[in-house]
This record gives C-alpha cells, structure tokens and sequence, in this order.
C-alpha cells in the first residue's frame, strides 16, 4: 500500500473519531449519528479525489516510461513495447495454466495486474520480475506479490512462473484450497515426490488404521485424514497405540503417566487434549495436500469453483463437490495414486544386471585388445 | 654361420627428424656383438624394434630365429635385457623385484642369482627406489643373468657407472657368456670399453649402419699411413683411402681401410713411398670412420 | 605368474584398498546409527528412509572410488616406465593385460565383501518396524556391479595409450567447452544433459549406477 493512500486512510478514520467523539460531546444520539454519517461520506469523497489523483499520476508515470497494456483473460499486464514480442505468448500461456487450474473461477475471480519487466542486465541469466497487483486491492501501492523468472529465453518456464503468482493471488482470494485443514500453504503444481514421500509415510506408519487404509479400507482413510469427525481416539487405535500417540504428542505430567506408567487413561486424556490433526496418521500437511490434488485431478479445471461455491458446507461434502463424485470415490482415487507412486523398488533388475555386466565384458575386450605399441 | 639376430631392409621413423634406414643387421651366434654409435645414432631405437617395444615401419627381423614382432614373447622368453633407463618397479625391494622377474622366466637360476646378489652386495629388503646408479645397474644386470638367457641385449649398461662397478658387471658378463656360450649384443659409446670384450662390431650413424665386421678386422684394417711424394689425383687402389692431410713440408697423412702389408707396391707404382704404417685403437678408427662416413655421398656406407 | 602380479598389484594398492574395505564395511554400519532412534518416533520410519536416501549417493560414489584406485594403481607403474619393463617380459600383450585384470578383480573382491558383510550386519543389529525392510544383499549386488563397471572404464581407459587417454580427456573437455560456447548464445542444446542421458539411463554404461540405493526401504 502506497502513502499517500494510508495517509488518506489514517485522516479519514481520524476526522470520524474526532467527528464522533464530538458529536458525543455535543448533542442526541441520532444527530450525532446524521454527523458522523455525514463526515464519513465527505472522506469517501477526499479518498476517491486522492485514488484518482494517484492514478492519474501512474498513468502520467507510465507514459513517460512508455509502458504498454495488454490483456489476456484476467490478466492484465503492463509490459515495454520493445519486449511485448517476447513476454505476450508467455502471458498467453500463463492465462491458459491459470485457467486449466482455476475454471471459472479465474474467469471471476479479481483482475490481476502484472507487471512484467526483464532485467537483462546480466547476459547469462537474464531474468523476468513478475509484479502482481490484485485489483480488489490498491493496484498503485506495493505488488501484492512479485517473482523473478529465470531464463527469459524460455517461454514455458516464463509462463510457468507467471502462472504460480497469478495462482497464488487468486488462491489467497478464495481459499479454495482449504488451507486452513491442510496446515500450509497447498502446492498449486504437484511438487516431486509428493506421492512417493506420502507412500512410504503411509506404509511405515505404526498404526493399524493406517494399514487398513493402505489395504484400500477408504473409511480407514477418511479416519486417517481427519476427514471423520468426531475423531475417536479411543475406538480407532488400541491402547498400545494411543500410548504411542500420546508419548508423541508432548511432555508433561499426564504424559508421563501415561508413556512410563502405562496409564491409559491419562494417554487418553492427553489425546483428547492435543490437536487432532498433528497426531493422525494422515494429518500431515504432504498427505492432505496430496488428497487436495487427488480431488482436483478429478474434478477438473472446474473443480475449485465448486469448492469455493460449497463453502460453509462440511468438508467431506466440499471435497466430493470439488471432485464431482462421492468421497469413497476420491478417496478411493487418492489410494490408488499413492499406491501407484511407490518408489523405484530397491532391486537389481536382469536387465540392469546384464547391461552391466554387458558392458563390463565390452571394456575389458577394449582393455584386452590395448595395443603394445607405445 | 647362423645368426642370433637378423635384420633385413630394416625401417624406422621417428617424428620428422630420425629415421632408420636399411639396417641389414646380422649377430652371429656366440659373438659378443659391440654395437656402435655416438648419441642419437639409432642405438637404443635399434634394440627396441629387436625385442619389440617398436613396430618396424619396413623390413624384417629374426631373434633367435623368431620373427619379431609376431613371435616376440617365444624370442623374450630366451632374451635377457638391460634397457638404457632403470624400467623396474621402484616400489619393490629387491627381493620382491626378483620374485616377479622369475615368475615369467621358466629358466630362472635361483642359485645363481643368490650368488650374483652376494657377489654385487645388494640387500634384499632394500626398495629399488633406494638403490644407487650403480646398484640399479648391477640387479639389471643380475636379473638378466638369471633367467639363463640365450641372448644378452644390452643397451648401454655401464653408463654412468663408476669404474669399480663397471668393472664387477663386465666380469659378471663375461663370466656368463663363458660358462652359457650366449650372444651378447652390447650398445654403447664407450668405444674402448667394447674393444676388450667383444668379437664382433657394427658401428651405427644417423640412422644407418656404416660398418659392421669382426673386430679383429676392424682394429687391423684402419690403418694411418705417412706418405712422401703422392700425387694429388689417385686413380684405383687396393685399399679404401677415408681421409689424406697435407700439412706444408712434412709427409701426408692418410686413413685407410682394408689395409694389408704388401700393399706398399701400391705406392711404388706411382711414385709414392710409405714412411710409416701406424695401427689405431678402436676409438680411433671409430672416429675416423664416422668422419668418412659422414662426407661420404648418401647411399655409401 | 598370476600371483607374482596380484602381489605388485596389492603393493602398489593396499593403502587406498585398506582405506575402502574400511569404508565399505563401516559405511552400512555408519547410516544406520541414526535409525534405532528415528524409528522410536511417530513419523519416524519414513525420516528414516528419507535419511536413507540422502546417504545413497555415498555408495556409488564408493564404488567409482574403488574401481577407479584400483584400475588406476595397476597401470601407474607401467606408465611410469613407458611400458618398456611390462613389454620385455616373455608374455603376450593380452595375457598381461588378463592377469592385472584377474589381479584388480581379486582385489576388489575384498571391499565389495566388506560392504556386503558390513551390510548384514548393519541391518542384523536394528530392530525394523512394520513397512520397512533391510536389502543388504540387494545393496551389496548392485554395489559390487557398478564398482565392476567402474572398474572396466578406468581400466580399459589405462590400459590404453596416452592416446587413449587423451580423446577420452579431450572429448569431455570439448563437450564441457561446447556447451559452455552455446550457452553464451543462449542456446537451449544441452549436450551434458545428453551425454549423462547416453551414459546413465539404460542401456548405458552406467545405467547401474542411476538405480535406488537404499540398505533400508519400504
């Protein structure tokens, strides 16, 4: 934010103190009131006469620097003339991954500004600065978020970076990805390995919910995941287990009881106590994020307008409305993902074998058939 | 005669600067063939292109009846060598060095190599990095004694050793060949050294065998000769002229070869008369040949 | 004859070799200390073969270590004597070459043992919670595989000429100029992404070394 437009924020909301404490002074309620209402208006009226003096001058800033616009679906970019050759395809490109993502929902979502501008200051790796100002907010102040791009030769890893900002924007807009259930920030590009991370998680996890999940229970996964609520300590893990969870879930004196005098109630207590989420075996921010994008594999570039538009329902009926098919079904899809992505199995295959010893065989005729002659 | 070595027609190049050419070598069986030559002659490159180490470019060569280089580990298996450079591995001791010499050498002396160990007082437990030139050269030499080989090459084995052990190592040589009736093909430029020990000699320059007889011959033949009254312009003679000096008032002096005693008549006939009939040493005749050698037209030799 | 090379061998190698039974036996050892403790953790297993993982590298990077100290100690002592003492000797030129072959292969026997023992002995000493498995023997197989093809490389490249050595040499050399020559001109040709994809991914030469090496997965 600019500021000038805090500066115009902060008078504003100082004369409609001053007004009301006043007003308070002065007379009735109602009339002071009529004041105040009055003195608001007039500020709205000061904040709009500033906006369009400070547009004004980035527009006048603009035409000095010779900026040129264009627009590609939401997007709309302020780039050189002299580079619009290079960085259009790239925006096109970017609106098209921005789309595929988001549907419809970029179609309405908030006109993103970007500015564009490369930095060739450095021959060998140039790079591309993405700018992004979201319209709901000041588009004149501060970028909302800004990336450099590097290799601004290459049109896919331009876009591509592009894209990410305009998602990110978008994203922190909607909150379609229910950031709040996975913990972070949830990838908007499957990041590597997400899916081999989450298998060995799920293979090597000591809990027999989890086992059962893996053997294709999907209720057993909906547990895992904390997507079941109320989650049932007691009924979904043996004590064994529950003393192993809540050995895991801090120290303190219930904690102790339970992990060193084998106390079950008080493990119990200490798993009523803690966050849920932290101790299923599924909580975790990898497992949930690999749900998310298991939902949205199904359910197409449509799929987070969905999500967005069941807002306020439960999140199981969030997650089938944004995957188009039951939760069994994503479910069911996400384990068969998870299980597909086992990591390259530690074995010595003939194939590899023999071309090893292939080319074993091969070097030594070249070192035996080394010439005497030096 | 049968030959231990052979060569015929042999050809070698070297970058742009040496070359072999034509070497027609012949090593009787049982001489002690003096190879020699001034430095860069083609010496060493000669006994490489013998055991192998080279690919003639032309020619052929015959090892104790072996072609080279098509039979060259049957012609090794009965060939001791003695290279110019130490080639042993200097991370061995000298016992060790031993052990895996005989290891290939099927006729490997074991006994005699403990004598000739003692006699050259090497230390078996000491690296043959350690050793000095002349212990270096004298465990060459034993390891080449050992393996009972049929044919000594050696290439310059006694440079650079001080003559105490030069002394020891010619001993030891001539001790083998004595007992084994081996050939020996001994390089090197230290003309007077192969004048007591060999039978045989062949004289290397630039490349081409200028000369290659007994050594009896050789040492007989190269005559120095003072002259009084011959005239300028010789036609035939019996014997080959290799240089005339005048000096102004004194008698000529001439260098010939093939020199026999009633050749003086030659001088008779022309007016001429020998004052004196002088014999050089090897070395000498080696110096005068190679001057001769070197102003003769190419193609003579 | 054999035993007369495979002594040289063993002298001009046996300090870097004694160095690499080491490794390779300690090396097992070394990656699963960390375990026991992982493994007492909620989410631990999967620490754990991530732990395993980041130490894979170490293996083939062993392996290459050892084919390379022992293909190259074999022909150092020849080089230094431009062969003149290795070709004097009464055996043909193959034959010398099979023996320091057998020599360099006896050798290396003894670390690729050492790992494999040191691997079973690795994964007998940690308790292994449920999903998780020890490959000792799977590890030791592919270990003693790439050291073999290392081996081969760095011993055909040796016993060659100076030659040899040199295209060898001069060939990356020019790769590594080239590319750095297109870069200049912001050309997306990528020859070292080529030439790693010749010689790693099957049927490469070194397609052995690009697989999973882990003592200890699901």
């Amino acid at each position: 934010m600019s500021d000038t437009r805090v500066r115009a924020l902060a008078l504003g909301l100082g004369l409609t103190l001053l007004g009301a404490t006043g007003a308070a002074a002065q007379g009735g309620p109602a009339a002071e009131l009529r004041d105040a209402a009055a003195r608001v208006r007039q500020l709205q009226r000061q904040r709009d006469s500033l906006d369009a003096l400070i547009h004004a001058r980035d527009a006048q800033r603009d035409r000095a620097l010779g900026w040129k616009q264009i627009e590609v679906g939401r997007l709309q970019v302020d780039l050189l003339p002299a580079e619009e050759g290079a960085l259009e395809p790239a925006v096109r490109q970017a609106w098209h991954l921005v789309r595929r993502r988001f549907g419809r929902l970029a179609d309405r979502g908030p006109l993103l500004h970007l500015r564009l501008q490369r930095d060739t200051g450095t021959r060998e790796r140039p790079t591309t600065s993405v700018s992004i100002f979201r319209m709901d907010r000041a588009r004149s102040g501060q970028p909302y978020t800004t990336h450099r791009v590097v290799g601004s030769a290459d049109v896919d890893s331009l876009a591509f970076g592009i894209a990410v900002s305009a998602m990110e924007a978008l994203n922190a807009t909607h909150d379609s990805l229910l950031t709040p259930w996975v913990g972070v920030s949830v990838p908007l590009v499957e990041p590597p390995r997400l899916r081999e991370r989450v298998y060995v998680h799920l293979v090597t996890s000591p809990y027999r919910l989890a086992r059962s999940c893996q053997i294709g229970d999907v209720q057993a996964c909906a547990r895992a995941f904390g997507i079941e609520q109320p989650v049932n300590f007691q009924a979904w893990f043996q004590p064994a287990e529950r003393r192993r969870l809540a050995a895991s879930a801090g120290w303190g004196p219930l904690q102790r009881s339970c992990k060193e005098g084998g106390y079950i109630p008080a493990c119990d207590s200490v798993l009523q106590a803690a966050p849920a989420a932290a101790l299923l075996p599924l909580g975790d921010a990898d497992s949930r994020a690999s749900l998310l994008l298991a939902m949205l594999d199904l359910g197409g570039s449509d799929a987070l307008a969905r999500v967005d538009a069941a807002r306020g329902a439960p999140l199981p009926d969030r997650l089938a409305a944004g995957a188009g098919v039951p939760l069994d079904s994503v479910l069911r899809r996400w384990h068969a993902s998870i299980l597909a992505s086992r990591p390259q199995p530690v074995t010595v295959r003939y194939r590899d074998a023999a071309t090893a010893m292939f080319w074993f065989v091969v070097l030594m005729a070249l070192a035996l058939g080394s010439t005497r002659w030096r | 005669m049968s030959f231990a070595i052979e060569t015929r027609d042999l050809g070698y190049r070297a970058g742009k600067t040496f070359e072999l050419r034509d070497l027609n070598l012949r090593v009787p069986r049982g001489a002690i063939y003096g190879y020699l030559g001034p430095n860069g002659s083609g010496k060493t490159t000669t006994i490489r292109l013998l055991l192998g180490l080279l690919r003639p470019g032309a020619g052929a060569i015959t090892v104790l009846g072996h072609a080279i280089p098509a039979e060259v580990p049957r012609a090794l298996a009965r060939t001791g060598y003695v290279p110019e450079r130490p080639h042993l591995y200097p991370s061995l001791t000298v016992e060790e060095s031993l052990r895996y010499h005989a290891a290939f050498f099927p006729g490997w002396d074991q006994r005699w190599a403990d004598e000739l160990l003692s006699r050259f007082g090497l230390a078996r437990t000491v690296l043959l990095s350690r050793l000095s030139k002349g212990e270096t050269g004298k465990l060459l030499l034993l390891q080449a004694l050992a393996q009972s080989p049929e044919l000594l090459v050696l290439d310059e084995p006694t440079d650079g050793l001080d003559p105490v052990v030069r002394r020891e190592v010619l001993t030891a040589l001539l001790d083998y060949v004595a007992q084994r009736d081996a050939t020996v093909f001994i390089s090197s430029h230290l003309v007077h050294e192969l004048e007591r020990i060999c039978d045989w000699v062949g004289v290397m320059d630039r490349g081409r065998l200028v000369a290659e007889m007994p050594m009896q011959s050789f040492k007989n033949g190269i005559k120095r000769l003072r002259v009084r009254g011959a005239p300028a312009l010789l036609g035939d003679t019996p014997f080959v002229v290799l240089a005339r000096h005048f000096v102004e008032g004194q008698a000529e002096t001439w260098i010939v070869r093939g020199w026999q005693a009633p050749m003086t008549q030659y001088f008779e006939g022309i007016g001429a008369r020998v004052q004196e009939v002088i014999d050089l040493d090897l070395e000498e005749g080696f110096v005068e040949l190679l001057s001769t050698a070197r102003t003769a037209p190419r193609g003579e030799g | 004859m054999f035993r007369a090379i495979l002594f040289t061998q063993w002298k001009w190698a046996r300090l870097p070799l004694l160095l690499g039974i080491v490794a390779a036996f300690g090396l097992p050892l070394v990656v699963v200390q960390p375990l026991p403790s992982l493994f007492a953790e909620d989410a631990g297993a999967s620490l754990a073969i991530e732990f395993m993982a980041s130490f894979g590298p170490m293996f083939p990077l062993l392996a290459t270590l050892l084919g390379l100290i022992l293909a190259v100690s074999a022909w150092a002592a020849d080089h230094a004597g431009h062969h003149v003492y290795a070709l004097s000797l009464p055996l043909p030129r193959w034959q010398l070459v099979l023996y320091r072959l057998g020599s360099g292969l006896t050798l290396l026997a003894l670390p690729l043992l050492a790992l494999w023992f040191g691997a079973l002995l690795a994964t007998s000493i940690i308790d292994l919670p449920a999903g998780v498995r020890a490959y000792p023997s799977l590890l030791g197989l592919r270990f003693a595989l790439a050291t073999l093809v290392a081996f081969a490389l760095f011993f055909s490249i040796s016993a060659g000429t100076t030659r040899t050595a040199g295209v060898v040499l001069g060939t990356i050399v020019g790769m590594l100029l080239a590319q750095w020559a297109l870069a200049l001109v912001d050309s997306d040709v990528n020859l070292l992404g080529t030439l790693f994809d010749v010689l790693f991914v099957w049927p490469g030469p070194l397609d052995i070394f690009s697989g999973r090496w882990m003592l200890i997965d699901v």
